[in-house]
């Protein structure tokens, strides 16, 4: 994590594998038969919820990429009837700019993770958890008077907002248009600028779900389908002013930029 | 040792797909990555037609208007990189073996 600490550990066990995500729980289970359950193991004082949203938003995605499923670590979000993805770093305002589009009628499909589904040299973004997670000081700034439910979550500081008609969900799976790299460098307007193919699958790479690197299987499924997506997609760097007050012409930038495209 | 009459094997653990102007080679054992640019690239599609190193200094000679020694250099160079990263590995000088055991395409 940004502060150096381990967010979760993975260790092979003589009875199948184990996940742990330190001082909050532990999950174990055999990978090659996860019908037969998952075991949680939390530590003293982690209620129930918490160990739930743990597992769907942080162990799902791993178990599904595990399965053969193409999951990357991003934002998603409807323009158009297509899908815009935004990837990134925890931090880089995925979770705010899909928040944003989603207040302003363009519903969201994830916040955090995406399954991505390979049609020929197609991709298909699938709907994920409808919730998105902000840190506290976002949600006035991004709900104003119109908040949605908040869910408790205990283990972080941030919150979770349920989707509603104020924060709106696809429902179906869109066709990826556009993928833009989230970028941080302090600039003063919208700055967006086209991706090679090449540094896109390096880009790619950094944001894929992989649990376990010593299948082979797996990862040669997921890199010959990075490779298909990253040859196929229109990829672009996207910087922009980290101010609340600034999203709307954020958003209208990148609307207009990804209606623009073939 | 590498010279011209030097031919390759890509080992099963590593993956290679052309993507854009690049070639991107995943060692899965090692859960490395790299990328090969322009002229890299296509002598990384040459290497496992189970040409020599010369066959494919010409091809690179040819296709990129260089000269031969030029060609020569960047062909010794790169497979000695690409061996020395464990992408790839010497085969055996034999002809037997060689056709008892085909080189795998990237």
């Amino acid at each position: 994590m940004s502060d150096g600490s381990v967010w979760f550990e993975y260790f092979f066990t003589a009875s199948g594998a184990l996940l742990r995500f330190p001082a909050l729980v532990d999950f174990s289970f055999d990978p090659a038969a996860l019908e037969l359950g998952i075991i949680a193991t939390p530590v003293l004082g982690l209620d129930e919820n918490a160990v739930a949203q743990i597992f769907e938003h942080h162990v799902m995605p791993m178990l599904l990429a595990d399965s053969g499923h193409l999951m990357v670590h991003g934002a998603a979000v409807d323009v158009g009837g297509c899908a815009t993805l935004f990837l990134g770093a925890s931090g880089r305002g995925k979770s705010t700019l899909a928040t944003s589009f989603a207040s302003a009628g363009l519903p969201f499909l994830s916040d955090d993770s995406i399954r991505l589904e390979m049609a020929g040299s197609k991709f298909f973004a699938h709907p994920g958890h409808p919730t998105v997670r902000l840190w506290r000081d976002s949600d006035e700034a991004l709900f104003g008077e119109r908040r949605p439910e908040r869910i408790p979550v205990s283990y972080t500081s941030k919150s979770r907002y349920a989707a509603s008609v104020d924060l709106l969900h696809a429902r179906e799976p869109l066709l990826v248009k556009a993928v833009y790299l989230l970028a941080n460098e302090g600039v003063d307007s919208v700055f967006i600028s086209p991706l090679a193919a090449n540094h896109a699958m390096m880009e790619f790479f950094e944001h894929v779900f992989i649990l376990d690197t010593r299948s082979s299987t797996i990862l040669a499924q997921h890199f010959q389908r990075l490779a298909t997506f990253a040859n196929n997609a229109h990829t672009f760097m996207l910087d922009y002013p980290r101010t609340y007050a600034r999203l709307p012409e954020v958003r209208a930038a990148i609307v207009h930029h990804a209606l623009s495209l073939p | 040792m590498i010279d011209l009459h030097t031919r390759v094997l890509i080992p099963k653990s590593v993956l290679a797909r052309r993507v854009g102007d690049e070639v991107i080679v995943l060692d899965m054992e090692r859960g490395e990555y790299f990328g090969l640019p322009a002229v890299g690239a296509r002598i990384w599609e040459l290497l496992p037609d189970g040409k020599s190193l010369a066959d494919v200094a010409d091809v690179v000679a040819s296709e990129y208007d260089v000269d031969r020694a030029a060609a020569e250099r960047d062909v010794l160079g790169l497979v000695a990189d690409l061996s020395d990263k464990g992408l790839l590995v010497i085969a055996p000088a034999c002809t037997a073996y060689c056709a008892m055991n085909p080189l795998q395409s990237g």
